[in-house]
């Protein structure tokens, strides 16, 4: 079974079947995009940026010291860690930061803490 | 008027003034307006040669009263590094754009046949340089300071490696490039050897970009999926979808050249968060470029065709997967998985059907099947670990000794150096602190095995320890030994049009 396009004025002939298959793939492939798409992004991103402003990174918090009335710790996924300093406290093993990126240091202006249940407290 | 602009002037004039008269030419059949045309065109060409050399002698002479010079630049530089600069922003490299754009549309005018298909063709490449041209113009990289500051902010030191000088020119000169199997199609010219010259130099350059991002820290390796990455993949994927078609190749030739126009407005109006994105307007005119291309495509490709084939269908299907991705990225933040569960199994697809299948480009396909095995192998298999070497510690069968530290200083940074030993080799990872800009890079040091690299960073030092990021990786050398394949394979086969002869 063949089908018709007109296309570019001119006819393209595509078998059923290939038509078929590309639709379902492209099904699949739509099914794992929404799977995959998050807001937030991840320490390993935002070190391959050279400046960003106004984005939301998720991560594991490590090495926290308290700097006056700073904090200073770091953001970590499975690959990389990021610098980040904000004015506030801090209490909680995830969260997701939300500030700017200067390309060293990540300037927090809010911290988010992800629920406590979820991670069996 | 600054003198640069006044010559970009001339140079968007002048190449106007081409393609009109190409097209009344074409439209009144008449070869004078032609000559004039092609006078035109390389008087135009010309300028902007000299536009660009300009430029340069601007870097090369710090004057920082050029408002490009200054954010790409500074006095104690490295000269080749100065003249990379030129390059490394988004103004200077629509300039090289442009000026590559001109040399290829004067080359094709020169070398053509000149009958009525060529005359058509030259009218559509000298109206996308002359576009191209606009667009640089618009955005020159000649706007002047009020003042003179004393000293430049400095190129960005991740951009400060020998990939980098090469990587942009490249990429331009086949975007420009790309815009030729567009414009023959239009006239119904087989653009077969031009296809394969885009082919090799679009190849080249990304191979080039990803070389680059695995030895610089922090870019996710060779390929991380980045929207500005996948969206140079674009007209890569469709050349090669070209390349594989006997019927739809037109379509393929529109999509191409649609997709490098689609790449530079993705990478240039920062609507993604990416690494490569340049922070500006004006992206909007490459918008129309694309309007513009589509209405001539479906105004003039008229070959008729009877249909894609399963490779073409392949190719087609990884595009729409990284549209999809690409757009989603303007909004959310797309996992990697997205493109492992989604774009690899195309690729292995792709392999299975060359193993079964590919009897001609031998060299090539072998190349495809190599950075497939190696990309699997690293993507799957890579092991990283974070360690405190205080003074040691074990990977495996490997064990790192942190033994000293070193200081150095140059004209651009203040160098710590560590060295650490272990059974494998000694690695000195350095942390280098850049004085302009004011900008912390950590040096990746590999040691290189058949199998295996290893990859070591150093995160933080004191006298006692240093942290370090320890990778293995395997098989990389597969990508690299595939993409040199590759190439290769494509430089034999152009040469093998001109009649050489090669076995494989």
């Amino acid at each position: 079974m063949r089908r018709k396009f007109k296309f570019f004025e001119s006819t393209v002939q595509v078998s059923k079947k290939l038509i078929i298959l590309f639709a379902i793939f492209m099904i699949f492939a739509l099914l794992a995009l929404i799977k995959s798409v998050s807001p937030y992004m991840t320490p390993s991103q935002v070190k391959s940026l050279e400046k960003a402003y106004e984005i939301k990174v998720i991560g594991k918090v490590e090495d926290v010291k308290i700097d006056g009335e700073k904090v200073v710790f770091y953001l970590a996924d499975e690959k990389n860690k990021i610098k980040v300093v904000y004015r506030g406290s801090l209490n909680a093993e995830e969260v997701v930061v939300v500030g700017d990126w200067d390309g060293n240091v990540f300037h927090a202006k809010q911290v988010l803490t992800k629920c406590h249940t979820r991670y069996g407290d | 008027m600054e003198v640069g602009n006044v010559l970009l002037l001339l140079s968007l004039i002048s190449s106007f003034i081409s393609t009109t008269m190409f097209f009344i030419a074409l439209k009144k059949k008449n070869s004078k307006y032609a000559e004039t045309a092609e006078i035109a065109l390389y008087f135009s060409l010309s300028s902007c040669f000299a536009s660009l050399l300009i430029l340069i002698y601007y870097f090369l002479t710090d004057n920082f009263l050029i408002e490009y010079v200054y954010s790409h630049s500074h006095k104690t530089m490295n000269v080749l590094y100065k003249i990379s600069a030129v390059w490394a922003g988004k103004e200077g490299s629509l300039l090289i754009w442009s000026f590559f754009s001109l040399l290829i549309a004067s080359l094709f005018v020169s070398y053509g046949k000149k009958d009525l298909e060529w005359l058509k063709a030259s009218t559509v490449l000298t109206g996308i340089a002359s576009y191209i041209l606009l667009i640089t113009f618009l955005e020159s990289p000649f706007h002047v300071f009020s003042f003179k500051p004393s000293d430049g902010f400095g190129l960005n030191p991740i951009l400060r490696t020998f990939e980098m000088i090469l990587h942009p020119p490249i990429i331009f000169l086949a975007y420009a490039l790309a815009a030729v199997p567009f414009s023959m199609h239009i006239s119904n010219l087989n653009a077969e050897r031009f296809a394969k010259m885009t082919f090799l130099l679009l190849s080249l350059g990304i191979f080039l970009g990803g070389f680059w991002a695995y030895k610089t820290l922090g870019w996710g390796g060779f390929w991380a999926w980045d929207p500005v990455e996948n969206s140079s993949l674009l007209p890569w994927l469709s050349i090669l979808a070209y390349l594989h078609s006997k019927k739809a190749r037109s379509f393929f030739a529109y999509l191409t050249f649609v997709f490098v126009i689609l790449a530079t407005y993705i990478t240039r109006s920062g609507i993604v968060q990416s690494p490569h994105a340049f922070v500006g307007a004006g992206g909007e005119l490459f918008l129309l470029l694309i309007v513009a291309a589509t209405v001539l495509a479906y105004r003039n490709l008229k070959t008729n065709f009877d249909g894609f084939c399963y490779t073409s269908q392949i190719f087609l299907a990884m595009i729409v997967v990284l549209l999809m991705g690409i757009f989603s990225s303007i909004f959310y933040n797309v996992s990697v998985n997205y493109y492992y569960f989604t774009f690899l199994p195309l690729f292995a697809l792709s392999v299975i059907l060359i193993l079964l299948k590919a009897r001609r480009a031998i060299l090539i396909h072998l190349g495809a099947i190599l950075i497939f095995a190696g990309a699997i192998s690293v993507w799957g298999f890579e092991k990283s670990y974070d360690l405190t070497l205080n003074p040691s510690a074990k990977v495996s069968d490997i064990e790192l000794r942190f033994s000293s530290l070193n200081f150095s200083e140059d004209d651009e940074k203040f160098v710590v150096r560590s060295k650490i030993e272990s059974n494998l080799a000694v690695f000195e990872p350095e942390i280098h602190f850049y004085r302009k800009p004011e900008k912390v890079v950590q040096t990746v040091n590999i040691v290189s095995t058949p199998l295996f690299d290893y990859y070591l960073v150093m995160e933080q030092f004191s006298n006692e320890f240093v942290k370090v990021k320890f990778s293995i990786i395997p098989l990389i050398s597969l990508v690299w030994l595939g993409c040199f394949f590759i190439v290769l394979g494509v430089v034999f086969r152009l040469l093998k049009n001109r009649g050489y002869k090669f076995i494989i």
